[in-house]
């Protein structure tokens, strides 16, 4: 009793490195460990900037879009440089559970394996392994801060598309336990897109009300809490743009009316990709540490 | 995040320790403890706020406890917690430690009988009561656990702390000391042993340290709480349950969040402060220095003094015993003589001795003439005794009452004998000092009813004018000046600088021994020679409804007897006129400066100056004057007829009345000194009328300038058509009194 026990075991958070490189002066690692929330293997990439040998650094969580792993991001969107100038471990799950056999879990590309949504699933049969959102905000967060040098009081949360709406959801959900957050080409009324209303219609059920949880525009209507400083890129270019499964207009409406201050650079010439994102990773970079390291 | 920040803090203090900013030498009073005079070792902290090392806490609980004991308890028997618990192992000691305070089992269990829990603090002599929890409710304070720890290093020529890991001859000076592991690695080996993606990633560590305290600190009453509030009434660190239903359940907490940046901000504002005034605090511990000198000298001064005193008390009470003494002896040597002569003269009365023996020889003489030759001479003689027989008398009185001493007055004097040489200081009494340019000082006795010598004052000046700062930076500004002996309550102090301000102060004498200063007072001079004057009474006012005094040095206005006799016939109201009255001396050049008081009751008075060109006219045709048409400060008049009107005035007045003071409204001609006061609106031209008034003219300048005489502040000034004789002027309505003040009567003032 003279010291702080772990309230958790530690066998749950036994990590297992996958791969180690040195990366702008730190290092790009991915672990592997066995997750309570989702009951299955789950890899997670972590970037240590090389502050991190001698300080405890804030995290900041990525939130990748469909389809994705805890790959794409670390290979495609140039994310080291700035975290290692700025002092920011890079925290990027992967975006759902995998390997569940689940029967249907790989037959869409927009539902099931790699399009975990970020929310907890309440229908038979994914509600025992679906519960992407209390993954990345309860059990990954516990996870890193138990294994690696940060301070557990700094943490933002970012991502793209799908993982865009995942991290203005942890946001709207959590006031004040993200220090900040930041979005490329969000999905940000899900209910009113096709593909939310799939996932959610898939995971939550029917009943739309349950849904509205996890819709950033339905949440930001009713925030209250710290203030939220939100940056969004959006290309103009982008197919999902045109194709209304993003609707970053309802969002800017609400966020107006509720004086919720909101960045939003619609980026002329710019797809969904990640050429998109690479192109103004610093900036997104640079408005975390910002408040971060305030 | 707080202990990195802590130990940063402690390193800059060490660095600056060694940059010698802080001399090392002088930290170390602060890390000693008051009991062993040792460095501290475990120190605790007291309720009091006073640290002190555990093992001494620990033995004067035992010397105060041995110290009950001995008053006779049943404390002896056997298994009782008397027998002396040894010094705890340093094991044992480190287990304690661990909890962040001090609960042993042994003590727990000496509970059972009731035991000491109160010590004297040696910080602060107050008596501490440790409570039925005794040392375990003290917590252990690691801070200065630390400092100790990092000054021993710093003392100790900062011997390095090796890794504990690499082994010799490779051995590695530590880099960083892990406060969960506690131990100190080299830079490798903490890598080695800390690696990522485990549970050690999150150690926390320090610079190299062999002092491993506790990550957390725990609270004493409840053990497996940690400390997480500040209590601010017993100013100490409590957890929730404390403050739930704990001893600290009512009191006032605070988060230990706020606590810490409060108490950290104070404390760093403070040795800030602290140390940029380490110049001031060097002056004055050369002052003290000096100051310990001066005591040490003028203590064996006085008590060589006092001693001399004594000696000629001595002498002079040796001097008067021997003396009366001798006295005494003399007067009992006398009258034994007589009354010894006289028993020799009653012997010889008794038969067959002296006389009577003698007699009866005589009478066996047989021859005639013989006989008759000596019988005649003897005859006279027993006579004589035959007399003294009959009136006896003793030849001395043996009282002595007049040599009784009464010297009951003499013991009560001594008795009464105390340090009286040095007499208390005077005051200043302000009610009745004024100051000009002459000052007239008063000041009131102490009141310890000794008569002083004299009195001695001083006074300096502190500022020159205002208007020219440049002007006088000579050598009377700032040094004290003294007055020759003042044999009296006041003096007069002449020749003082206008518009300046002065500070006066007076010290009594009593056989050469001064007083103490009185407090100093601060007194403005006015900007101009005081103008002696007194009421006019030829100026051809109201004998009905103004009264002079017979010094003609103040003016009551009345209702007068005509007044009240026409008032018989009034039922709706009637109208009171203003009365005016100058003073008897005029000014036609020069600033000259005059005060006086206005009776706060006064129904409306104006006060100011007036030309004497005009002013005949205006005293044959008072009535004129009386209308508020005329009043140019009433509030009656209009703008247009402002302009022409001034100008054919005689008088350029002040309206005072009912307490208050009106600022005129600002005009082309006029222009008022105090920022409020500028606006149209009434209220703000108000000013509560001051105790005493200052008018002064400048007659070269055509202005006039009023002030609040106590404060020489001026509170509105006007130009003034200054043609002919200037008098000062002053109109009352309704009842009202002015009183002008004396001014010292030094005989240059002559009226």
């Amino acid at each position: 009793c003279y010291f702080i026990n772990p309230t958790f075991s530690l066998s749950a958070m036994a990590l297992t490195q996958v791969s180690s490189n040195k990366c702008a002066g730190g290092f790009q690692k991915v672990f592997e460990h066995e997750s309570t929330e989702l009951k299955c293997k789950m890899k997670f990439a972590v970037y240590l900037p090389p502050k991190a040998e001698t300080d405890k650094c804030p995290v900041m969580y990525w939130l990748s879009g469909l389809t994705c792993t805890e790959q794409n991001f670390i290979t495609k969107a140039g994310s080291q440089l700035a975290a290692a100038e700025h002092g920011i471990i890079i925290v990027a799950p992967d975006t759902s559970p995998r390997g569940c056999n689940i029967e249907g879990e790989d037959e869409n590309w927009d539902f099931g394996t790699g399009a975990g949504f970020y929310v907890n699933a309440t229908q038979d049969p994914w509600k025992t392994n679906y519960r992407m959102y209390a993954y990345v905000t309860e059990e990954l967060p516990k996870l890193i801060n138990a294994n690696f040098p940060t301070d557990p009081d700094r943490m933002s949360v970012s991502g793209h598309s799908m993982g865009g709406h995942g991290a203005l959801i942890c946001a709207l959900k959590n006031p004040g336990k993200y220090k900040a957050v930041s979005a490329f080409a969000p999905i940000c009324n899900p209910m009113q897109c096709p593909w939310g209303q799939k996932a959610f219609a898939g995971y939550l059920g029917s009943d739309r009300s349950t849904w509205e949880a996890y819709d950033a525009t339905v949440l930001a209507a009713s925030y209250s809490g710290p203030q939220l400083n939100i940056l969004i890129d959006q290309g103009q270019d982008d197919q999902f743009l045109s194709a209304s499964q993003l609707l970053p207009d309802n969002l800017i409406a609400v966020c107006s009316e509720k004086k919720i201050p909101v960045v939003f650079r619609l980026q002329p010439g710019y797809d969904h990709s990640y050429f998109f994102m690479y192109s103004f990773m610093n900036d997104h970079i640079k408005h975390h540490a910002k408040y971060l390291n305030a | 995040m707080s202990d990195s920040e802590d130990m940063t803090e402690f390193a800059s203090i060490v660095e600056r320790i060694e940059r010698g900013e802080v001399p090392i030498k002088n930290i170390e009073r602060e890390l000693i403890c008051p009991i062993c005079k040792e460095l501290f070792t475990h120190p605790l902290i007291l309720p009091c706020q006073h640290s002190v090392c555990h093992k001494c806490v620990r033995e004067l609980l035992m010397i105060n406890h041995e110290d009950s004991f001995d008053a006779g308890s049943e404390c002896s028997l056997p298994g009782s917690p008397r027998s002396r618990v040894p010094s705890p192992s340093m094991e044992r000691l480190d287990r304690l430690v661990r909890s962040g305070s001090i609960s042993s089992p042994g003590w727990r269990r000496g509970s059972v009988t009731p035991r000491v829990t109160t010590i004297p603090c040696p910080g602060c002599q107050h008596d501490i009561d440790l409570g039925e929890r005794g040392i375990s409710m003290l917590f252990r304070n690691f801070t200065l656990e630390s400092i100790v720890e990092r000054y021993r290093q710093a003392a100790r020529a900062a011997v390095a702390i090796m890794c504990n890991i690499c082994k010799p001859p490779q051995q590695q000076e530590a880099t960083k000391s892990c406060m969960d592991c506690k131990a100190s690695y080299c830079n490798e080996c903490f890598k080695l042993h800390h690696p990522w993606g485990t549970p050690k990633a999150q150690h926390e560590y320090v610079g190299p340290t062999t002092n491993f305290r506790p990550k957390v600190l725990m609270c004493p009453e409840h053990e497996m709480e940690k400390v997480n509030m500040y209590c601010e009434v017993c100013k100490r660190p409590v957890c929730h349950l404390c403050k739930l239903g704990g001893s600290h359940a009512n009191h006032k907490v605070t988060s230990m969040s706020s606590a810490y940046k409060i108490l950290k901000e104070k404390l760093a504002k403070s040795i800030h402060y602290l140390i940029s005034k380490e110049d001031q605090v060097r002056t004055q511990i050369t002052e003290l220095e000096q100051l310990i000198n001066q005591t040490e000298e003028n203590g064996q001064l006085a008590e060589r003094r006092a001693n001399e005193h004594f000696e000629r008390l001595f002498e002079t009470l040796q001097e008067r015993k021997s003396e009366m003494l001798r006295s005494i002896e003399q007067s009992r040597n006398r009258r034994l003589d007589q009354l010894k002569g006289q028993v020799e003269e009653y012997q010889g009365m008794l038969e067959n001795s002296g006389l009577v023996g003698y007699a009866q020889e005589v009478l066996k003489e047989t021859d005639q003439s013989c006989f008759v030759q000596t019988a005649k001479q003897l005859h006279v003689r027993i006579q004589k005794a035959t007399e003294s027989l009959r009136t006896f008398h003793p030849a001395a009185d043996p009282c002595f009452d007049e040599f009784v001493l009464d010297t009951s007055r003499e013991e009560t004097l001594l008795k009464e004998m105390c340090f009286g040489g040095v007499p208390d200081p005077p005051l200043i009494d302000l009610s009745n000092s004024r100051v000009y340019n002459e000052a007239s000082i008063c000041w009131r006795l102490s009141d310890d009813h000794l008569p002083t010598d004299h009195h001695v004052l001083e006074y300096r000046r502190l500022g020159g004018p205002r208007e020219s700062p440049s002007q006088e930076d000579g050598e009377d500004n700032g040094v004290w000046r003294a007055t020759d002996r003042v044999y009296g309550p006041s003096t007069v102090v002449s020749d003082l600088e206008p518009d300046s301000r002065y500070s006066f102060r007076v010290r009594s004498c009593r056989n050469s021994m001064f007083s103490p200063y009185s407090p100093e007072v601060n007194f403005h001079t006015p900007p101009a020679p005081a103008f002696g004057f007194l009421f006019s009474d030829k100026c051809g006012f109201s004998t009905e409804r103004l009264i002079l005094n017979k010094r003609r040095d103040s003016v009551e206005s009345v209702a007068g007897m005509a007044f009240l006799l026409a008032a018989e016939r009034v039922q709706t109201g009637s109208y009171i006129g203003l009365d005016y009255i100058i003073g008897d001396t005029g000014i036609s050049q020069g600033r000259h400066y005059w005060a006086f008081k206005v009776e706060p009751y006064s129904y409306m008075v104006k006060v100011g100056v007036a030309s004497d060109t005009k002013l005949l006219e205006w005293f044959h045709n008072p009535r004129d004057t009386s209308s508020p048409r005329y009043d140019h400060d009433s509030g009656h008049d209009s703008g247009s007829e402002d302009a022409c009107y001034e100008l054919s005035q005689p008088f350029t007045l002040l309206t005072l009345g009912m307490g208050k003071l009106f600022i005129p409204k600002a005009s082309s001609s006029s222009s008022v000194s105090t920022a409020n006061a500028a606006s149209g609106d009434p209220g703000s031209r108000m000013l509560p009328m001051p105790q005493r008034l200052g008018v002064c003219l400048d007659y070269e300048a055509c202005r006039v300038y009023f002030y609040d005489a106590d404060t020489m502040r001026c509170l509105y000034e006007r130009q003034v058509d200054c043609s002919g004789t200037m008098y000062p002027a002053f109109g009352l309505m309704g009842s009202g009194k002015v009183q002008l003040e004396e001014f010292i009567a030094t005989k240059r003032l002559t009226f």
